[in-house]
């Protein structure tokens, strides 16, 4: 008896110790705390155990230019904008953030460093496809009609189809709205792709590139096409980092690197970020 | 076939299982400590709880662990996880896993606490009685005879409170740490595996054979807690 009480006795001190330690190093001003889903690849990934990707890359250059190190933190995508707004637990999130008004009232965005268009993955031929004017292969918004649609939660997808199913504004119809279509939210892209194999929905409106990485080991079921309103105009949008409203210094630095970035372009015709992007997108096919 | 292929693959890449053996490790350490942490609080509240139903002057302790187990029982552990990290421990660079194991320790407290005072209570009067009549005070007959037979009567639901703990950690993704869970939610997503089921049923695997050791290892404690019974 008394060996177990002073057992557990010693492991609590031990904890407490290790609390006292930790909690008097945390002050460090050197750092900058960046916020992400992890889950985005090949923006930000998990390669292991540590974060990766090209918002790191970015992130790392900031760092440099600063002189900062530069810490990663995984959480919901749909926690970040609200931790960047509060900024006590971190400065900024770089997380593939589409730049829309509601958001920018809450944080400040960097200058654009990337344009996605929002893709659909729907098991092979289950849709017919179109040609866009640009003669890209696409789907339009009316084909989603009636369809059970699965988004991750929180991100552009899950705004676009949500919106377009419940109208933008009072008395203005979307494209899907009276067309009893459903939009199903999963907390990450994976989980809608595992409900589509199930069949427990139909199609997943997504950003470009992590579509390619969730069908790249199914190419033979299943296909992804961007989404177009109609035959001219793409579900376009254009990535930011989120900062802290009070982050200026910050944000500034941040402008600068993706600047940089944006102005080194190669002989192909890429751009610094778009570079990153192949970088990170030859990881694993 | 493919599934059997996928669990090779996930257990010969280097990657995949470096990253499955930090989240093992994360959900060990979260579930030890809070066990620590549970075991301590838990026997504190139990006792002062039970000291109350003699002493007037315990009356207030007591019902401050009444309003403690109240609170926590009375809410679900991922919501106060939330609060932990976002409210109570919302410090820059304040690590993430102490803040875990404080909060899934004093959940656990308040179930142990429960736990102990059934054991407690379980142990006939009469054998307090017969401590008080051959002259020990309170706190020894409390000590020497009655808690020991009390803890071998807990071993089973504290064993049961022990398990639960482990595969609880798995709601601490939520925060930022790696878990077991987790850690087969990165093997599965879109740039590694981009298969959920294959990693998560590896994760299970863990799981279970983590449960049957700790199941094992009690079943030891208790048979040795036992070698003194008749009932055998």
């Amino acid at each position: 008896m008394k060996k177990i009480i002073s057992l557990i006795l010693v492991l609590t001190m031990a904890i407490c110790g290790c609390f006292a330690l930790t909690a008097c190093n945390n002050n460090e001003q050197g750092e900058i705390v960046v916020f992400t889903n992890a889950f985005f690849a090949p923006f930000e990934y998990y390669d292991g155990t540590e974060i990766a990707g090209v918002d790191v890359d970015i992130m790392n250059l900031v760092g440099q230019s600063l002189g900062k190190t530069v810490v990663y933190e995984n959480k919901d995508f749909g926690t970040l904008i609200n931790y960047v707004q509060e900024g006590t637990l971190c400065d900024c999130a770089a997380a593939g953030f589409t730049i829309t008004s509601e958001r920018m009232e809450k944080v400040n965005f960097s200058v654009t460093y990337y344009t996605s268009v929002q893709y659909v993955i729907i098991a092979k031929d289950s849709m017919t496809t179109n040609t866009a004017n640009d003669d890209e292969t696409c789907f339009f918004w009316s084909q989603l009609g009636g369809k059970k649609i699965g988004v991750q939660l929180d991100t552009t997808g899950n705004i676009y189809v949500q919106g377009e199913i419940d109208g933008w504004e009072e008395g203005v119809d979307g494209e899907l709205t009276g067309t009893n279509a459903e939009c199903t939210a999963y907390d990450d892209a994976q989980l809608a792709y595992e409900a589509l194999k199930a069949g427990q929905i139909d199609c997943i409106v997504v950003d470009e590139l992590p579509s390619k990485y969730l069908i790249k080991n199914d190419a033979a079921t299943y296909e992804a096409y961007a989404l177009y309103y109609d035959a001219d105009t793409a579900t376009l949008e254009e990535y930011g980092i989120a900062v802290n409203k009070n982050q200026t210094e910050l944000l500034t630095a941040i402008n600068a690197v993706l600047n940089t970035l944006l102005a080194d372009v190669d002989e192909n015709g890429k751009n610094g970020v778009e570079q990153l992007v192949m970088a990170h997108f030859g990881l694993d096919g | 076939m493919d599934f059997f292929n996928g669990i090779k693959e996930v257990f010969t890449t280097e990657k995949y299982m470096v990253t499955i053996a930090e989240g093992l490790k994360n959900s060990l350490i979260i579930t030890a400590g809070a066990v620590a942490i549970g075991l301590l609080l838990g026997l504190i509240v139990a006792t002062i709880k039970i000291a109350a139903t003699r002493s007037k002057y315990m009356k207030v302790p007591a019902f401050i662990c009444d309003v403690y187990v109240a609170i926590v029982r009375g809410t679900p552990v991922a919501l106060q996880l939330f609060i932990m990290a976002f409210a109570v421990f919302a410090i820059r660079g304040f690590p993430l896993i102490i803040t875990a194991i404080l909060t899934f320790g004093i959940n656990s407290g308040a179930y142990v606490a429960e736990n102990v005072r059934a054991g407690i209570l379980s142990v006939e009067i009469g054998q307090t009685e017969a401590g008080r009549s051959l002259g020990l005070g309170y706190g020894t007959t409390m000590m020497r005879i009655v808690i020991p037979q009390a803890i071998k009567n807990v071993i089973p639901a504290i064993g049961n409170e022990i398990i639960a703990l482990l595969k609880e950690t798995s709601i601490v993704s939520m925060v930022g740490l790696i878990d077991l869970t987790f850690s087969a939610k990165i093997v599965g997503s879109g740039q590694n595996m981009a298969d959920y089921l294959v990693p998560m049923c590896v994760a299970a695997m863990f799981y279970l054979v983590m449960v049957y050791i700790i199941a094992s290892i009690l079943k030891i404690i208790e048979r040795r807690l036992r070698k003194s019974d008749r009932r055998n």
